[in-house]
């Protein structure tokens, strides 16, 4: 059969009219393959600029080769000195003293700086959802200025220590240190997520434990973030924030609970400082609350992703008697999670989640580190504070 | 009844797909490494080789198209114009024993089958593009990766390759190169 006898059996007149439906046809088969591939491909090109980015400011985070170096100085001197090799070094040589506070001071600004560059960079849906993530910072902040307040410091004093990154005003935090007493600071929160701060003024009064505050700022910082991760459409960005937030809200219900354990108390009066939400089951946690002991705990959570971290750290808190260990090992599965999901997600909000785990690691060892310094700590007293990537 | 018309015709057809579906995926796979290049190098610029490098991968895929579509004009004759294209469909009707115009027709339908796999396979270079700007990402985080993640970026470069070895192989299997 030619090709002229195919198109007349076909009823064309001749092979050019059947060739171009044939044509036709294919392109609009290929555009419905092509359309959503052709989606993807510019969401994914969405990410390549700022992703490459983040991933050139996260090969710059110290790395744990010279951790171990700094941890071997004898002066905050040789501490400075350093840093000075690092992205810290423009912030250090502001620094009018060789103190601890000075460095991480210096620290602190940078970390503001390099947070907002994050933030500014990434696209718009991303700028959301990290959004929720840097309000861990404003509960940072919140906390530091009751206890500044509480502590009676200078408003100056407790300004110099401040990381406006999260999503309050700058100009609000500011306005916030300058408050004399912690119910003007609490008033000072009205229209803000944290004015809920005020039903706590009535326990504070009773027992004047600050405690009550910061685990309750808690509460509402991750309840409110899970309810934004929970409450709409998963996409594989909000996936991977409600991954990471559920590790987070474990982490913070674990430590306390292993923390209160360790002092005893009973479990009603742990129960309302937990936070709701989680990747924990609910009974799972409830059977947490009715064990007598740190070891109990430990044995309970056989079966979930924590075991083999926390079981990891019970010969240290066995021959110390510190709780710590346990609280580092929690804080490192927690970056070990922010990491995998840099690694499984890079076109997304996974280098920014990598980024902020791995930096916000990083400026707690060296401000640690440099506290230990000053206070003329030995290098494996330094080494037992210090936090690592998890597994 | 054909002429020799619609042969030229779907022979510039197929040159067209070769050159322009090849540039379409070049063009994004370029376009995807280039701005990871740029967030790397906006950070250090000293990243600029690396970016340079993984950049310059998904081109290949252009210069395949532009390969396979030149091929495609010699040995149709198109570069000669009609006269050219006539006389290339005589010699093959002359060596099929079949009438020009269907020698014009096979040429022109050889033609667009021709430039349809190199140029869809030039579509690889998005997925090249896609690998080199994770690639970027990583060699900039961890310099020591950058051999595997060439291996990682070329490895694409295959379909790309095929591709342009099949229009090669029907242009010579239906005589229309080297003949």
């Amino acid at each position: 059969m030619t090709l002229e006898e195919l198109a007349a059996s076909l009823g064309f007149s001749s092979f050019p009219p059947l060739f171009a439906v044939a044509l036709a046809v294919a392109l609009v088969v290929g555009l419905i393959i092509l359309v959503p591939i052709l989606l993807r491909v510019i969401e994914i090109a969405n990410y390549a600029y700022s992703n490459s980015r983040i991933q050139v400011m996260s090969s710059r985070i110290i790395p744990e080769e010279k951790l171990k170096e700094m941890i071997e100085a004898s002066s905050l001197a040789e501490v400075v000195a350093a840093l000075e090799t690092t992205e810290y070094s423009a912030y250090l040589r502001e620094m009018m003293e060789e103190r601890s506070e000075a460095i991480e001071r210096a620290l602190n600004r940078h970390t503001a700086d390099s947070y907002r560059e994050v933030v500014m960079m990434v696209p718009l849906n991303l700028k959301k959802i990290l959004t929720v993530l840097l309000r861990k910072w404003d509960v940072y902040n919140i906390k530091l200025i009751l206890r500044g307040v509480y502590a009676g410091r200078s408003p100056d004093d407790v300004r110099a220590d401040l990381v406006p990154v999260g999503e309050l005003n700058p100009s609000k935090i500011g306005e916030l240190a300058e408050a004399r007493s912690l119910e003007e600071v609490i008033s000072n929160l009205d229209g803000t997520p944290y004015s809920r701060l005020a039903e706590s003024l009535q326990l504070f009064d009773q027992t004047r434990n600050l405690t009550v505050f910061e685990a309750r700022l808690d509460k509402i910082l991750y309840e409110d973030a899970w309810k934004d991760a929970t409450s709409q459409p998963l996409d594989e960005n909000l996936l991977s924030l409600k991954n990471y937030l559920a590790t987070n809200i474990d982490v913070v219900n674990l430590k306390f609970v292993f923390r209160a354990k360790k002092d005893g108390l009973a479990a009603g009066s742990i129960e309302s400082y937990l936070v709701s939400g989680g990747g924990l089951a609910e009974s799972l946690i409830k059977g947490i609350l009715e064990v007598d002991s740190v070891d109990n705990v430990v044995a309970a959570l056989e079966g979930t992703k924590y075991y083999q971290p926390v079981l990891g750290a019970v010969p240290e808190y066995e021959s110390t008697g510190s709780i710590l260990p346990i609280e580092l090992a929690l804080d490192g599965h927690l970056v070990r999670v922010g990491k995998n999901i840099s690694i499984t997600q890079p076109f997304g909000i996974g280098p920014a989640i990598g980024y902020l785990s791995m930096k916000e690691m990083e400026i707690r060892n060296v401000r640690t580190l440099a506290r230990g310094i000053e206070s003329g700590l030995s290098p494996d007293e330094i080494r037992s504070l210090i936090m690592k990537v998890g597994s | 009844m054909l002429d020799v018309s619609t042969g030229v015709a779907l022979a510039a057809v197929g040159a067209g797909i070769s050159m322009g579906a090849a540039a379409i995926g070049a063009g994004i796979g370029v376009g995807i490494a280039g701005a990871a290049g740029a967030g790397a190098i906006a950070e250090d610029p000293n990243k600029f080789g690396t970016a340079l490098v993984f950049q310059a991968l998904p081109q290949t895929q252009g210069i395949y198209g532009f390969l396979g579509a030149v091929l495609i004009m010699i040995g149709t004759g198109i570069l000669g114009g009609f006269s050219g294209f006539e006389s290339a469909a005589n010699t093959m009707a002359g060596l099929t024993g079949t009438t020009p115009e269907n020698a014009a027709l096979i040429m022109g339908l050889a033609a667009v089958g021709g430039g349809l796999s190199v140029g869809l396979a030039g579509l690889s270079a998005i997925g090249q593009g896609i690998t080199a700007a994770g690639s970027i990402g990583a060699v900039s985080k961890e310099p020591g990766a950058f051999g595997k993640c060439m291996v990682l970026t070329v490895m694409s470069e295959t379909f790309a390759v095929f591709g342009l070895l099949i229009t090669i192989l029907i242009l010579v299997g239906l005589k229309l190169l080297g003949a």
